[in-house]
């Protein structure tokens, strides 16, 4: 009896330490998050990324990028349905791919996480958010813009019917986005989506 | 006599995963077993064995928040607002492509996205090229920096973004109206203008959208710069 007492407790203390719960890595997050930002500010001119800006650490801004989206990753683990995370993640996916390297890993991991993002929306609520389209709409024309250079075989039939499905989820978030940059950026990336799957026989 | 067995295994059940409510195909990361939702599941199954355990050997932290303090501080910490980026990056694929696809422009910058000069240098160049036709509405602007670039062409770019601009306004003045009500959201109204303002150097032209509400908005951008 002891050695069962002894044993459920030493599996809580090893699931605690394990992993980490989501509320004593929130402060963490928004922590790393604010500093991605004030970072990427400090390197942009206008809507143009500017490493050679004055004050502008690129190094630094991508090892925090890189940790910041590590980190998401975790919150996200944490608790699939909760947005943050995601948020969090893709909006430091974003400033990543423009800064750093671009390879078909990072880009499908990225457009996965942004169609997790969206599906789960679309599981737990009656209507995902504006966020998760444009989230998905942004990575999935990403990676397919990078497959279109680097792997054009990829973009097949079976790729065309999720990028289509996309394009259409876009085309509703763009009916009552908010106004501003990222629904400039929104239509942007609906008119590359439509470009390629118009390509794909 | 306690059942351990019991208590054990009601604590495991408790922070099984579960209701993932979504199929596993598009699950690119997968929750942990001690997701937020299952330590709350967790804590009451805690509570219910507590009394047999040293209070001092359980994962005090978890059960010390308690159910409704746990969901009070994580609402509290997430509320907390993002620091927004004003300008959301674009990705260099997209822009090559974009500008691939285009004829016009891949007459003038092709050079720019072929694969022997795709670097760091030719992305800044087309960034610069990608985010002037993307928001620019003034053509007078557009056709003194790109003189190279057909007239018409720059007029057609134009026309598209002042009718996303369009749609913007429309949006402001919705809210300038609300914002009459509410200082909070009036304050707010003007930090989001002052973006804007950034963003859209071109936006004296917005003046051709007269209106007197659009004219409020043109005093209180003034007043904000």
């Amino acid at each position: 009896m002891k050695i069962l007492r002894i044993a459920v407790v030493a599996l809580l203390l090893a699931c605690k330490a394990a992993f980490t719960p989501t509320p004593l890595l929130i402060s963490q997050l928004v922590d790393q998050k604010d500093q991605v930002s004030q970072l990427y500010m400090a390197c942009t001119t206008g809507a143009n990324y500017t490493p050679d800006k004055p004050g502008c650490d690129s190094k630094q801004l991508q090892d925090k990028v890189v940790s910041t989206m590590s980190l998401s990753k975790e919150f996200i683990s944490a608790d699939i349905k909760q947005p943050h995370g995601y948020v969090v993640y893709l909006s430091t996916a974003m400033i990543y791919f423009r800064i750093a390297q671009r390879a078909e890993n990072d880009y499908s991991e990225a457009e996965m996480i942004a169609r997790q993002f969206f599906e789960i929306q679309k599981a737990t609520s009656t209507q995902p958010s504006g966020d998760a389209r444009f989230y998905w709409v942004v990575m999935a024309s990403g990676h397919a813009s990078y497959q279109w250079y680097n792997d054009r075989l990829a973009l097949n039939a079976d790729r065309k019917a999720d990028l289509l499905l996309c394009y259409a989820e876009g085309n509703l978030a763009l009916v009552s986005f908010p106004s501003g940059p990222d629904k400039v950026l929104l239509v942007q990336d609906l008119n590359i989506l439509k470009a390629i799957t118009d390509s794909i026989k | 006599m306690i059942d351990w067995a019991g208590a054990f295994l009601s604590v495991l059940g408790a922070v099984s995963s579960s209701d993932k409510g979504i199929d596993p195909k598009y699950l690119a990361i997968k929750p942990r077993i001690l997701s937020d939702d299952n330590i709350l599941k967790g804590v009451a199954a805690l509570r219910a064995v507590l009394t047999f355990i040293p209070p001092a050997a359980l994962a005090s932290p978890i059960l010390g928040l308690g159910t409704t303090a746990f969901q009070i501080w994580k609402r509290i910490a997430l509320m907390k607002e993002w620091d927004e980026v004003a300008y959301p990056p674009t990705d260099p694929n997209v822009m090559r492509l974009f500008v691939d696809l285009d004829p016009v422009l891949h007459a003038h910058f092709g050079d720019l996205t072929a694969p022997n000069n795709w670097d760091d240098r030719a992305i800044s160049e087309l960034e610069v090229v990608y985010h002037d036709f993307s928001f620019l509405t003034n053509a007078d602007i557009l056709k003194a920096k790109y003189p190279d670039i057909d007239p018409n062409y720059i007029e057609t770019c134009v026309g598209k973004n002042k009718d996303l601009m369009q749609q913007n306004i429309n949006a402001i003045e919705q809210v300038l109206v609300q914002a009459k009500q509410n200082p909070k959201v009036d304050a707010k109204l003007r930090e989001a203008l002052e973006c804007l303002k950034d963003l859209f150097p071109a936006m004296k032209d917005w003046a051709f959208l007269s209106s007197d509400t659009f004219n409020e908005v043109l005093d209180m951008i003034d007043t904000v710069i």
